[in-house]
């Protein structure tokens, strides 16, 4: 029910990802137009537009990672007796839960420390970027940590998905 | 040292199976430990700092107008514009796969799009007209891989922000040395191809050819004004990411009208997926090649090629050895993500041209694509060609050794990449 739970709340994740690409494209096709056009420009597209793709890389990461679609080299792995498959796993699954805490450590202290500042043209608390981490690396964690407790116990992982490699 | 533990931990670490953005974490971790101690901010501030850059936001705006490309019918109809130009011709059919490969690497940054683009259309008609089917996966696996060289390039975009180097110049270098891929391929195909007997096209009728020509010209406007909004310096890269998405939504969905207004959506997610797992790969590449910076690798790597010294063409082409290698196992966004920082200082200390490396360089991470074990874009030809793997790995052999003579060539004589760059700069 959990992990249900948690494909969906992604999924409501990843169209609001696309709702904020959109915007993206909207706010710098914008200031292209205005330059051109008519010699101006919205100055805090290029900020707010950076703060969007934080997001879209670290809640997208989660996402991707949902589906099981970040690039990995199995071809080691997949040499191996179902045994040692099953002790690679959990292995990579701890090492993996230690990056994401590591990485959860830092970007908690950094966005408590940047709510208060503001960006420079838009005025946002520097901290609205810097929470994207916080919620990629928690959800990186969960995601790790459900997986891990599945190898402990046993269970075969849910099949790869198998999509081309991303930016080839 | 550091290097030892770094290609160390991180091969160790992919071997185990895990994503190789996590790898590329371990072995962060596994130096920072070794130097005293982990320390969190660092690699938060290091990843975070990686996210937030306006030079990266080209990756989701390049990969968007790749998906609406294919989504709104500009790829087909490019194909459709190669078949109306030489398809009629001897052997034609292989011609028009490497002119299509030409025209739909100057729109799309993707060697993946590419080939699905080729393979859907043009192998059921090789098929059909008699010819080897393999080897005809082989030639559009190989045409394919151009377009990571001619721009737009996710592989020059990702170079350029990790290698610190001008990407709207590796954009513009590019444009020759993809050329002559193509020509080097059409070469091969002639002489490989020659035995093969196949009915020739009947030659398009005047209407028919109009229109192909019209429907390709519409979609042949995007690149002409990337190039010409980069050479002079009217927009950067991102802004002609942004251009060039906006451009092939507009025709797929107003002039061609194949890209339902509700498709949209489902183009946003798909580029957002693919942008967040190179993003991914991006952010924890950079606090690696943070950590390799500091602990002076750049030293630790020059000792190593001392036997080079003074002779930069040795140089290049000893780097050039290393990155083959790599490529025929590793990912081709994950090895110029890995290499970048430990070979671009050897490049700014030996005073080689970092844009003519940065050519040499995707180039060769691009033959990587066709190279087993790991050859992502031969996946892709065998797929969708639905002809065997191991059988599109025979035949792409003698396309690959001809890209790799042209690499030899570039190696030995660099005025191929640095001439042309001045007459477009």
């Amino acid at each position: 029910m959990i992990a249900g739970l948690a494909a969906r709340a992604l999924a409501v994740a990843e169209w609001l990802l696309a709702l904020a690409l959109a915007a993206m494209l909207a706010m710098v096709f914008g200031n292209v137009v205005l330059r051109y056009g008519f010699n101006s420009g919205i100055t805090v597209s290029e900020e707010v537009s950076r703060i969007l793709f934080v997001w879209v890389t670290f809640l997208g990461a989660v996402a991707v990672m949902q589906r099981r679609g970040h690039l990995g080299f199995d071809l080691v792995v997949r040499a191996l007796p179902p045994r040692g498959r099953q002790a690679c796993r959990i292995v990579s699954g701890v090492l993996m839960l230690v990056c994401c805490l590591v990485f959860l450590h830092g970007a908690w202290t950094q966005t408590a420390m940047n709510l208060a500042n503001a960006a420079p043209v838009s005025g946002l608390p520097l901290g609205l970027a810097y929470a994207a981490a916080v919620v990629g690396a928690a959800g990186l964690a969960l995601m790790v940590a459900a997986d891990l407790l599945g190898a402990l116990a046993g269970r075969e992982p849910p099949p790869p998905h198998h999509e081309a490699e991303p930016g080839a | 040292m550091t290097l030892l533990l770094f290609a160390g931990s991180l091969l160790g670490a992919m071997a185990l199976g895990m994503p190789i953005a996590f790898a590329l974490l371990v072995s962060s971790l596994s130096m920072m430990l070794s130097a005293g101690g982990i320390d969190p901010q660092t690699v938060a501030l290091q990843m975070i700092n990686a996210a937030d850059s306006f030079a990266l936001l080209a990756i989701p705006f390049f990969l968007l107008a790749g998906e609406a490309m294919s989504a709104g019918g500009l790829s087909r109809r490019l194909v459709g514009f190669a078949l109306a130009l030489v398809g009629h011709r001897r052997g034609g059919l292989g011609h028009v796969a490497i002119v299509a490969a030409v025209l739909l690497s100057s729109l799309s940054g993707s060697a993946v799009a590419d080939t699905a683009a080729l393979a859907g259309v043009l192998m059921p008609m090789m098929r059909r007209a008699g010819y080897d089917a393999g080897r005809a996966a082989g030639l559009m696996a190989a045409g394919g891989i151009i377009g990571p060289i001619i721009p737009p390039s996710i592989g020059f975009i990702v170079f350029g922000v990790a290698g610190n180097v001008s990407i709207t110049s590796l954009f513009l270098a590019g444009v020759a040395p993809g050329l002559m891929m193509a020509v080097a391929l059409a070469l091969t195909w002639s002489v490989v191809a020659r035995r093969e007997t196949v009915e020739t096209l009947p030659r398009a009728s005047w209407s028919e050819a109009a229109t192909a020509l019209k429907d390709g010209l519409l979609a042949l406007g995007l690149p002409v004004i990337i190039l010409l909004g980069l050479k002079f310096g009217v927009f950067t890269p991102t802004e002609a990411g942004v251009v060039a998405a906006v451009y092939a939504l507009l025709v797929g969905i107003v002039f061609y009208r194949e890209l339902a207004i509700t498709a949209v959506p489902r183009v946003l997610l798909s580029a957002v997926r693919t942008t967040a797992s190179v993003m991914l790969l991006v952010c924890a590449a950079s606090v690696s090649a943070y950590l390799l910076a500091i602990a002076d690798i750049p030293a630790e790597v020059r000792g190593l090629l001392e036997p080079f010294a003074g002779n930069r063409t040795a140089l290049v082409a000893a780097m050039m050895a290393i990155v083959l290698v790599a490529g025929t196992a590793l990912d081709f966004i994950p090895t110029i993500l890995i290499l970048t920082p430990v070979l671009m200082p050897i490049v700014r200390s030996a005073g080689i041209d970092p844009v003519y490396f940065g050519v040499l360089f995707v180039m060769n991470n691009a033959i990587g694509l066709i190279t087993p074990p790991v050859g992502t874009v031969l996946n892709v030809a065998s797929a969708v060609g639905r002809v065997p793997l191991g059988r599109v790995t025979v035949a792409v052999v003698p396309f690959l050794l001809s890209q790799v003579a042209v690499l030899v060539a570039l190696v030995l004589v660099p005025e191929l990449v640095t001439v042309p760059l001045r007459w477009l700069r």
